[in-house]
């Protein structure tokens, strides 16, 4: 990644760092700007590592693989997750409930969970990642694999080769 | 609404994003979350769906911690093969170690249970220490087809009942149930059963304690008898496990009792982290006789 930052930057840098006030801006691939927290952008390992790894903090982060509506979404998790350290049973337990909504309303949205399932994987945000893969994972377990292609319009496309080895498979099983 | 336009998955010319489009690192992430026997299910979905189903990471994640040392046990401790587990797939290994792998010359046995991953052990009537079990008089080997070993040992008549067995092995920790099963046939002579009960007991080489009693009634009927409940505290130092079923009350005989085998698997079921360690006891009818299977069960939480 890029580096250029005098030592003085540097300097004034770690020092931000440690306010914890430093800004960070996300750019979606619509090219809207987000402009988060740094507790916020360290959610994601992602951008984690490129901060630590000095360099483009000033020109923020351009994100080419996620738009603008599901970059809005995911930070509504890491600004929930990354601004506040829950201390209390209480707190804890507001997180849990928020975690709860969050994943109820895009339940409800397939399409979208599966963008935010993408982005989440994209920026390494591993609370979020979990939380919509299990909802996926809870949504096609106990059903056949015609059920799931037929449910979610999954293209059947397994070679002969393929085909072959799950015959296999089935005489071993 | 595009969603996040994936190079890979080429943008999906203006739909929705769909299940399909997931790419396989998102799908192996999903698959995680789901159980063995599922994750072969889905393997049959699509490619994406496949490659996912075959990745290293997904079965790494459902192995035992120790499934190197349990390969290897596998192999009968051929030192080929603890290299080899780096070696093989992940999916390969788990597969192998679902099978039933034999032990100690045939008399024990072992593998994984499918769905869970849990480490199930079997063992022989002959792998078990039994009182006079050379006296013809008292305990025979007979032929059985039901017990996995194909022979139980007979109790025609005894005063002092005591069967003992030890088996040591790298449980993963948290995850196992010892059962320790042994199967007990009595036919016409069933007698002396319901004079004292039988004690059951369990110790581990880390010092943990178990015992219950019971008596033996119900002939014809199979029997769960919970011994004790203990933990997996390291999968990589073998734990000592030792059990024994004893009724030493001399002043009445008692027979008609098949051991056929003591087991051990994972308690799914029970939420405490303790390990759970019981006895299985039952009495089975066949179309000749009646006889009573016994065995013991030993257990671990998850």
């Amino acid at each position: 990644m890029a580096s250029g930052s005098g030592a003085a930057a540097a300097a004034a840098d770690a020092e931000e760092k440690e306010s914890g006030s430093r800004m960070i801006t996300l750019t979606s691939n619509e090219g809207k700007a987000f402009v988060v927290t740094e507790a916020s952008a360290r959610q994601s390992a992602t951008i984690r590592s490129m901060v630590d790894d000095g360099g483009c903090v000033d020109k923020g982060f351009p994100l080419p693989n996620v738009d603008s509506k599901t970059l809005a979404r995911v930070i509504q998790y890491s600004d929930e997750h990354g601004n506040k350290e829950p201390h209390t049973v209480d707190e804890r337990a507001a997180l849990a409930k928020f975690d709860r909504d969050f994943i109820a309303e895009l339940d409800a949205d397939k399409a979208f969970l599966y963008d935010v399932t993408m982005a989440a994987n994209y920026l390494h945000i591993q609370g979020l990642l979990a939380l919509t893969t299990q909802c996926v994972a809870d949504t096609i377990k106990g059903k056949t694999p015609e059920e799931i292609r037929t449910a979610f319009g999954i293209e059947y496309d397994l070679t002969a080769q393929d085909e072959k080895e799950i015959k296999e498979e089935d005489t071993h099983a | 609404m595009g969603g996040v336009t994936s190079s890979s998955a080429g943008g999906g010319g203006g739909g929705e994003t769909a299940l399909g489009d997931l790419p396989e690192s998102c799908v192996a992430e999903v698959l995680l979350r789901l159980d063995p026997p599922e994750i072969c299910r889905m393997a049959r979905l699509s490619r994406t769906f496949r490659g996912a189903a075959s990745g290293d990471g997904v079965w790494e994640a459902k192995l035992p911690r120790n499934y190197a040392r349990l390969l290897a046990a596998a192999a009968d401790g051929e030192a080929a093969a603890l290299e080899a587990a780096e070696a093989i797939p992940k999916k390969e290994v788990y597969a192998r170690l679902c099978r039933r792998n034999r032990l100690d010359g045939g008399t024990k046995e072992f593998w994984l249970d499918k769905g869970g991953g849990g480490v199930c052990m079997t063992i022989s009537s002959r792998a078990l220490s039994i009182t006079g079990i050379d006296d013809r008089r008292y305990w025979n080997f007979i032929p059985n087809d039901e017990s996995r070993f194909h022979a139980v040992a007979y109790l025609s008549q005894i005063w002092w009942f005591e069967v003992r067995g030890e088996v040591e092995f790298c449980f993963p920790e948290g995850r196992p149930l010892k059962r320790l099963g042994r199967r007990v046939y009595s036919s016409e002579h069933i007698h002396g059963w319901d004079i004292k009960p039988v004690r059951f007991q369990l110790s581990t080489s880390d010092g943990q304690q178990a015992q219950s009693k019971c008596y033996l009634t119900d002939p014809g009927v199979w029997i769960n008898h919970h011994v004790g409940d203990f933990v997996v505290k390291s999968s990589n130092e073998p734990v000592k496990i030792q059990f024994a079923m004893v009724q030493i009350d001399c002043t009445h005989t008692k027979g008609g009792l098949c051991v056929d085998s003591v087991a051990v698997k994972p308690q799914y079921l029970a939420k405490k982290k303790a390990s759970r360690i019981y006895f299985l006891v039952r009495s089975v009818k066949t179309v000749q006789e009646s006889h009573s299977v016994l065995s013991i069960e030993v257990s671990t939480n998850k």
